[in-house]
């Protein structure tokens, strides 16, 4: 295991130039360029906005919409857009596995860090609507700084398992779409979490995205803490399948470059 | 730091199996894992690589030959830890550098000097690494004018030569190189050869596969022959070239020989090749090796074709090479294209050859030098000679003897 650690760290200079390479390239022949980070986001709550407080009125607790679910929107495409594109860049860059050897974890690596300048970007149109609504943030926004970090660990963990598996399986690449959506739901984006039954908070909560979202939205724009014990549990969850999903990475590593 | 192993290969009983057939879709998985449990089935099994056991020295250069599918590929790919063994250990000691492909991630939309910093990051530098060489490497790559233009603009040789000039400073103790110099014009050529050979001079342990002979024979100290993946003959390069030379001939089919008969669907097809004596107009298959030999190649380019050059052997009936013949030699700036219906003859004066019977073999090769994309053999013919003890040997050459007493 510091064998391979002591690789990566070798070629540091590898993701951080190939995370730049991913932005780069994303954004140099897009017409409206880092606009894409935020548009997304933005979209999405603006359909949301118009659906669920005009249409279908959902208790929000007295929270406006917009910012309700534009703060979770922001890391959630963070998240999803991670996975995304983290997921398949493995055999997105067939040509390279099978000519170089690098190690490999540095592609899914540079994917999920692209999308955090993504994130950073569209993060700042929520400062300008928190500004917009009056929200005053409070100390408890220093959590978005472990929150981050626990939801990067998500990430990275789910990718390592995703790229390695559609390295094997191909048709993996159809499941992600459907996986990204459905965690959606599984997550409070659309709704508070306090609607999900009390009989279901546990295994509701197994999903580590549930604590981290509603983390979010109570120290953002509440000024409280998240749910501590919530956190835990997804803390527990997402080691659990960083650790996985690293040694399966590592396992199958060898046989990449024969099977893509 | 100045570990004496540092540029060692080891290879030993090194086996490399591929599975074919259907992979990589969960459909696939199923039956995949029911075939592992009945692991009898081995049809779908290729074993790229059976049992190579090899050891180079540090400062050595090694070429590897051997026709198309041997394994070449599969030992460089297994060297840079791209892919690894069924069975058996490798050692490699020190960083090694590939030249498989060159420019690998390089990405259209970046400049070139983005390019270069990813490139080298993906070879292994470090970013400070490449800022010291940059310079150099631009200059290396002589697209000083172009380095901040997107590559997608960039020819096909420019991106190679962007590519090499990146690979070329990666300072490795151990260096493979596989067939990348059949891009590039011959000065660009001429200067990854040159500088290949300053690296061989510094030490670093050089793994070489080409299909050009010559190349090979300057390069390399020492050769290995693979055929259908277990090593052949290792050796002396120019005995395991000459190896590899009557083996490509006795196996008709295979290796170079079936790039050949691609060739000749191609636009260049050599009809025949005729012996014949000048200034005779008789029809023989018989002729005196005292006296001048002609061959005359008679081709047809149903497009006009640069070549590489004409490599014209004569082979002894017991598959001995006895000579050859090469058109890149000869100084004849008009053999470097064909176009039309033509002939090209040349004449061995005299034949000096023993007394046997010969074939000779005609083979083109495209511009790059490592394609034979044309090629025939002439009908059989005999040589003689009067003599006795003349049919002893390759040939018979003109001697002068002298006699001093002291």
């Amino acid at each position: 295991m510091f064998k391979h650690w002591a690789k990566l760290y070798q070629y540091r200079d590898l993701l951080w130039l190939w995370t730049l390479r991913e932005i780069q390239v994303r954004y140099k022949q897009s017409l409206l360029g880092v606009a894409w980070a935020v548009l997304q986001p933005l979209a999405l709550m603006t359909i949301f906005t118009i659906v669920f407080s005009r249409f279908v009125r959902i208790d929000t607790g007295g929270i406006p919409y917009p910012i309700f679910s534009y703060v979770a929107l922001v890391p959630w495409t963070f998240f999803s857009t991670s996975l995304n594109f983290g997921i398949a860049s493995l055999v997105n860059n067939m040509n390279l596995v099978t000519k170089i050897y690098f190690p490999r974890e540095i592609l899914p690596l540079a994917s999920v860090g692209a999308a955090f300048v993504d994130f950073l970007v569209s993060a700042v149109i929520l400062v300008g609507m928190m500004l917009l609504y009056g929200v005053t943030p409070t100390w408890t926004s220093l959590w978005i700084v472990p929150l981050l970090m626990l939801q990067i660990g998500l990430a990275i963990a789910v990718v390592l398992f995703g790229a390695a598996f559609l390295v094997f399986f191909r048709d993996v690449r159809f499941v992600v779409p459907l996986l990204t959506q459905v965690w959606m739901y599984a997550t409070p984006i659309i709704y508070p979490a306090s609607s999900v039954p009390p009989r279901f908070r546990t295994l509701y909560f197994l999903n580590p995205m549930a604590g981290i979202i509603d983390g979010y939205r109570r120290t953002l724009l509440l000024g409280e803490l998240p749910m501590l014990d919530v956190i835990g549990l997804g803390l527990v969850v997402t080691l659990v399948l960083l650790i996985s999903g690293y040694v399966f990475f590592k396992r199958s590593e060898p046989v990449f470059a024969d099977l893509i | 730091m100045n570990n004496p192993l540092i540029g060692t290969i080891i290879f030993d009983g090194v086996s490399k199996r591929y599975r074919l057939g259907t992979r990589g879709t969960l459909r696939g998985a199923v039956t995949a894992l029911m075939r592992r449990e009945r692991s009898g089935d081995s049809q779908r099994d290729f074993w790229a690589l059976k049992d190579v056991s090899f050891r180079i020295e540090p400062g050595d250069s090694l070429g590897l030959i051997g026709p198309n599918g041997a394994g070449k590929t599969t030992t460089l790919k297994l060297l840079s830890n791209i892919t690894h063994p069924t069975s058996g250990h490798i050692v490699a000691v020190g960083r090694t550098s590939s030249l498989i492909e060159l420019g690998a991630g390089f990405h259209p939309e970046l400049t070139g000097r983005e390019n270069i910093f990813l490139n080298g990051a993906i070879l292994g530098l470090s970013r400070r690494e490449i800022q010291r060489k940059l310079d150099e490497i631009i200059a290396f790559s002589e697209l000083e004018r172009f380095i901040d233009t997107p590559v997608k603009r960039y020819s096909s040789g420019m991106y190679v030569r962007l590519g090499f000039a990146v690979a070329a400073h990666v300072e490795p103790d151990i260096l493979l190189v596989d067939e990348v110099l059949a891009v590039g014009d011959s000065s660009f050529r001429h200067r990854c050869i040159t500088h290949m050979h300053n690296l061989q001079k510094k030490g670093t342990t050089v793994i070489f596969v080409s299909h050009n002979m010559h190349l090979i024979r300057s390069m390399c100290n020492a050769a290995l022959l693979l055929i259908g993946g277990q090593i052949h003959v290792a050796g002396p390069t120019a005995d395991v070239i000459s190896t590899y030379e009557q083996w490509l001939i006795e196996s008709p089919g295979t290796g170079k020989r079936q790039a050949a008969v691609a060739g000749t669907q191609g636009n260049l097809i050599l009809k025949a090749v005729d012996i014949l004596q000048p200034d005779t107009t008789s029809s023989t298959h018989l002729f005196d090796s005292r006296h001048p030999l002609m061959m005359r190649i008679r081709y047809h380019a149903i497009t006009p074709q640069p070549i590489g050059r004409i490599d014209v052997r004569i082979l002894r009936d017991d598959s001995t090479l006895c000579c050859t013949a090469d058109s890149s030699q000869s100084g004849n700036g008009a053999l470097a294209d064909l176009a039309g219906v033509g002939t090209v003859e040349l004449v061995y004066s005299p034949a000096q050859l023993t007394s046997g019977t010969y074939t000779a073999i005609v083979q083109i090769t495209d511009v790059s030098d490592s394609v034979v994309i044309a090629s025939v053999q002439s009908a059989p013919f005999s040589i003689h000679i009067e003599g006795v003890g003349q049919d002893r040997g390759v040939y018979v050459p003109q001697v002068a003897w002298r006699k001093s007493s002291g």
